[in-house]
């Protein structure tokens, strides 16, 4: 259905509140794929600790939200409402456990939660619950194995998802360092764009292990071959992108003198603002006294200081031709990456993080 | 992959600690020639055609070992290496096979032909091409169009592709077949590989590949005491849909499939139905090779704990029967048959020496042969011993001692008669009245048969109807469950349902069948025990006829068939989405449903009753043979007094040899009366 997206729209304050509230939550890039694909490895890549842990069989967890913060870990029940974890941890969770939601200082968590999707295609459980969340999600990333990349299974439960998942999704092509060099890597690569024509916003290989061990020898070199630079670049900005359409949609809401009637809803929402999953997000309580204008006016200002920054960052350093135009400022990467090397206890490098960053941008501006 | 194999003539060195149980076969065989090379120094020409014909079934001996999995599992290294010749299946870090790829190690093999490329049937192709085969025709009749139109343009890529590289006349090939007397990787491509679109010589591989539909190597392995047919296929869960169906025809023949799982992920959903499928077939010829365990990054515990799991999943699916979960790495084993350990990237090396250190302990060496044991090549080669000499192998060496038994016995008593002619006549049975009682026997074993034939298939029809009404009704309350909370009801609806359920009753008709043969075959040697002993007297006692086995009857392929329901969930979506009511689901729903399952049942019926078509022409053959050899001694033609004596040592020596016959026989084989006594209880 073709959305019209000039006319200024009028609607009641009880609506715009609830647009703007939704408008200003952070996006939710799910991570999913089949088990022991290498969810895991990724995401601990992505937030630079060892917070879960991998395991070679199935497991048997609800999918686990990441948000940034350093509140107590939490579980949802099946009605949305929040309690604290149980004494046995993980495993002690009630069957209809919907979600986990878990706080770290991460920096890609001021961006976006991240959804940790359990594995699908397990022989003793449904794939039921990781559907509704990856449904639930603005954003997907796919993780299929290298040496095992992209089975039937894996494209019919992708194919069937909506148009904007694959429109931003990001296939990863995890364990990359298993195959045995740059010629099989760019044949599998091949092999993917072929097949995955039209499922995805973009292909990547990645090895976790050789990031790993890049952060720890400080190898720029190593770390660009491993793809974890590119996975990040391109999360980044996709983020930012998201947030940019949906405030860019919210503007042409309009308050209007309507019938505050909460049975009256937006006529037409943006289908940005759908919401089929969960939606527990923290600022629907912790901002309902502040007012609705005051809430969007920080949003815009958030925003512009955003664009700001990325126009001046733009300026200094020539910005990587594959995602030009969102290209997210570049201190913000070099910024995770301080973080996980802040979160490795004996990360060798720590002192001479300045070095590690003009390295680091020198490797990238090549 | 481009460099040339020569390993035709080359022999490896492939060691022989897991050929145990195949020695033990061998020996079995070998043993059982030698009687039959003693009854033809005691029977001269006389049974010349017969012997020979025992001969070369026990020459025939050949098990089919197929090898099945998802693609990239690592099937065709696993081939290469089992068969000791690393890289002489060419695999690539795409999917690659895109053929049923069949490796003959030593036996018979057609002059001068080593290698053989059968093309599909002009009908077979066409089926392909016009509806996109059974997937198609599943598509098309369940009208989900997305998968239909993918099917079509598959199929149409594929066309065009094989037009572009054979000319257009390239439908003059179908149904032919192209032998050579050689082979190499190059040849092998050509006609196996699916090749790759974008890569220089992209042309020549493949070249045949997709109109090829069988493609068969002869090679010489000394160190199999056997000749062994290994069997490669397309891996399952591929994105180009075609392939899929190619891979499940092939089980039927199997004498046991090996299923290739990866460590990295060990059993997925897709894995799992597989090994229903072939369970549905017979899970006791089923053995689950867990490949890659290099790719694990702590194998000597990992293993444990897939080991665990697994066994819990099938457990839990009442698979328990899978005896055989074997762990291993075809790229060390290919390592080890070529020497060159320090050819493996470092942590597949490093995982190697892990495991090699878990199995023995530090100062176990990490060499070609600690390499051997761990990609555990020889635990498969032992598996698949115990296999077949519990199937195919313990068949054909029963089917041979029980006809050379009765051969040697009739000779026996044939000499017997005429010694007796000659020296004593005595009075007994009469041409005419043994053709009376043998007449009475046929009328009576052919009663007995067709009145238990009869009921088998009147029980197998009951229950069938019973199982096919619980299936339809089972399955449109998961849909309309389903439809009515808005979701994709695949978790509810289970096909294994009806799959099982008739694989239990397919397995009593099986057993129902050979109760009843060994029952009519009991009944019918004891008869024919009582002539001889009317026709010979006393001394025929401690010579007894054995009837026939009852025949094998492996279970229908189309237990294993993909149904319309094992679709995945986007079929369902687009059903659910075109139908407003759920009474209007289930009025398409049943009528498809009804179709797909009668496919099935009907399919199973035509089995069960050509089995017993069979067994009741093999106990027929078996009283015309036995007729003929009782009327050739009621004949009673005297011989020369000369040659008496000579006559005498000829019976004590049949009578001598058909005892070790027996012998080993009665060692091999439980002892039928048990299950005859069931039988006789039943009816």
């Amino acid at each position: 259905m073709p959305y019209d997206t000039d006319r200024a729209r009028p609607v009641s304050q009880f609506a715009y509140d609830r647009l703007a509230r939704q408008a200003s939550t952070k996006p939710r890039i799910a991570i999913a794929g089949e088990f022991s694909a290498g969810k895991s490895t990724l995401l601990n890549l992505l937030i630079g600790s060892d917070l879960l842990t991998m395991q070679v069989t199935a497991t048997d967890a609800p999918p686990i939200r990441l948000c940034h913060g350093a509140d107590p870990a939490q579980w949802i029940g099946p009605r949305g409402h929040r309690q604290p974890m149980p004494e046995g941890g993980i495993d002690a969770l009630p069957e209809h456990c919907r979600e986990v939601q878990l706080f770290y200082e991460a920096d890609i968590l001021r961006g976006a939660d991240i959804i940790d999707l359990p594995g699908l295609a397990d022989p003793n459980r449904s794939d039921a619950g990781a559907h509704s969340a990856l449904l639930g999600a603005h954003m997907a990333i796919w993780c299929t194995p290298a040496t095992q990349a992209w089975r039937q299974s894996e494209r019919s439960l992708w194919a069937a998802l909506p148009d904007r998942l694959h429109r931003t999704g990001l296939l990863v092509v995890t364990r990359a360092d298993k195959l045995d060099s740059d010629h099989e890597r760019e044949r599998v690569l091949r092999r993917l764009r072929r097949e995955t024509e039209g499922l995805f916003s973009h292909i990547l290989m990645l090895s976790a292990t050789r990031g790993i061990e890049a952060l720890q020898t400080r190898d720029t070199a190593l770390w660009a071959t491993s793809g974890c630079g590119e996975l990040i670049r391109q999360i980044t900005a996709r983020t930012s992108a998201l947030r940019k359409a949906r405030l860019a949609l919210l503007e042409r809401y309009k308050v209007a003198e309507i019938a505050a009637d909460p049975e009256d809803q937006v006529p037409d929402p943006a289908p940005e603002f759908e919401d089929e999953g969960v939606d527990v997000a923290p600022a629907a309580e912790s901002t309902a006294g502040v007012g609705i204008l005051e809430l969007l006016r920080q949003a815009r200002e958030a925003h512009a200081r955003k664009e700001a920054e990325a126009t001046q960052a733009q300026r200094e350093v020539a910005p990587a031709p594959t995602v030009a135009e969102t290209e997210p400022p570049i201190p913000r990467e070099v910024e995770i990456w301080r973080n996980i090397a802040a979160q490795q206890p004996d990360f060798p490098g720590k002192m001479e993080i300045s070095t590690m960053i003009e390295h680091y941008l020198v490797a990238i501006s090549r | 992959m481009s460099q040339a194999v020569e390993a035709t003539e080359k022999h490896s060195a492939m060691p022989s600690f897991g050929l145990r149980r195949m020695t033990a076969i061998q020996a079995e065989l070998d043993a059982l020639n030698a009687r039959l090379g003693e009854a033809e120094a005691l029977l001269g020409t006389d049974a010349a055609k017969p012997l020979l014909s025992l001969r070369k079934t026990l020459d025939s001996l050949c098990p089919q070992i197929t090898f099945v999995g998802q693609v990239k599992a690592g099937k065709t290294a696993l081939v290469n290496a089992l068969s000791g010749r690393p890289g002489l299946l060419p695999s690539d870090v795409n999917p690659w096979t895109s053929v049923v790829t069949s490796i003959q190690v030593n036996g018979q093999r057609p002059r001068n032909v080593r290698s053989e490329f059968t093309f599909f049937q002009r009908d077979e192709w066409e089926d392909l091409v016009k509806e996109g085969g059974r997937l198609g025709e599943m598509a098309r009749r369940a009208g989900a169009h997305d998968e239909l139109a993918e099917i079509r343009r598959q199929v149409n890529a594929m066309c065009e592709k094989s037009r572009a590289r054979l000319g257009r006349n390239f439908e003059l090939l179908l149904g032919q077949r192209h032998k050579y007397d050689h082979f190499d990787t190059a040849l092998i491509e050509r006609y196996v590989c699916l090749g790759d679109p974008e890569e220089d010589g992209a042309d020549r591989q493949g070249r045949f590949a997709d109109i090829t539909r069988l493609a068969k190597l002869y090679i010489d392995e000394p160190a199999y005491p056997l000749p062994l047919l290994f069997q490669d296929t397309p891996g399952v869960n591929d994105p180009f849909l075609m392939r899929e169906q190619i891979t499940l025809k092939s089980v039927r023949g199997a004498s046991l499939c090996v299923v290739v799982l990866s460590a990295a992920q060990a059993l997925n959903a897709v894995d799992l139905a597989l090994v229903q499928l072939l369970s549905s077939m017979e899970n006791r010829r089923v053995i689950i090779f867990v490949n890659r365990i290099d790719e694990l990054d702590r194998p000597e515990t990992q293993v444990a704990e897939i080991r665990r799991s697994l066994t819990r999943t099938f457990d839990s699916q009442s698979l328990g029967g899978i005896g055989h979960i074997i762990f291993g790495c075809a790229r060390w084993a290919e390592a080890a048959l070529t020497g060159g350990l320090e050819q493996l990237r470092p942590d597949s090396r490093a995982s190697l020496v892990r495991v090699v250190e878990a199995v023995g302990n530090a100062d176990t060496p990490v060499n070609a042969q600690t390499a051997w044991i761990a990609s555990g090549l020889p635990a498969l080669q032992e598996a698949i011993g115990t296999i077949v000499e519990q199937t195919s192998a313990r068949r054909v060496v029963e089917h041979v001692r029980r006809k050379l038994g009765n051969l040697v016995m009739g000779a026996a008593n044939q000499a017997l008669a005429r010694c007796e002619a000659g020296e004593a006549p005595r009075s007994r049975l009469s041409p005419d009245e043994l053709e009376a009682r043998l007449h009475g026997l046929r009328l009576d074993t052919e009663t007995q048969l067709a009145g238990a034939s009869g009921d088998i298939l009147a029980r197998f029809d009951a229950d069938i109807a019973d199982i096919t009404a619980a299936f339809i009704d089972q399955s449109l309350l998961a849909l309309t469950d389903a439809f009515a909370q808005g979701v994709a009801g695949r978790e509810k609806l289970d096909p294994m349902f009806l799959r099982t359920r008739t694989r239990v009753i397919y397995a009593r008709a099986v057993r129902d069948a050979r109760v009843m043969n060994d029952a009519a075959g009991q009944s019918a040697s004891d008869a024919l025990n009582a002539i001889y002993g009317a026709l010979i007297g006393e001394d025929a006692g401690n010579l007894t006829v054995e009837p026939p086995q009852a025949p094998h009857m492996p279970p229908p392929v189309s237990l294993g068939r993909t149904i319309l329901i094992d679709m995945q969930t986007p079929w369902w979506k687009s059903w659910l989405g075109r139908h407003r009511t759920p009474e209007a689901l289930e009025q398409t729903y049943r009528p498809l449903i009804e179709i797909e399952v009668k496919g099935i049942t009907e399919d199973v019926r035509a089995c069960i009753e050509t089995a017993l078509e069979e067994t009741t022409a093999a106990m027929a053959l078996f009283l015309e043979e036995q007729g003929q050899i009782a009327a050739a001694i009621a004949e009673r033609n005297a011989i020369q007094t000369a040659s008496l004596a000579e006559t005498r040592r000829l019976v004590a020596a049949l009578r001598q040899l058909h005892g070790r016959i027996r012998g080993e026989s009665d060692k091999a084989l439980p002892p039928a009366g048990a299950k005859v006594m069931e039988f006789r209880n039943a009816v």
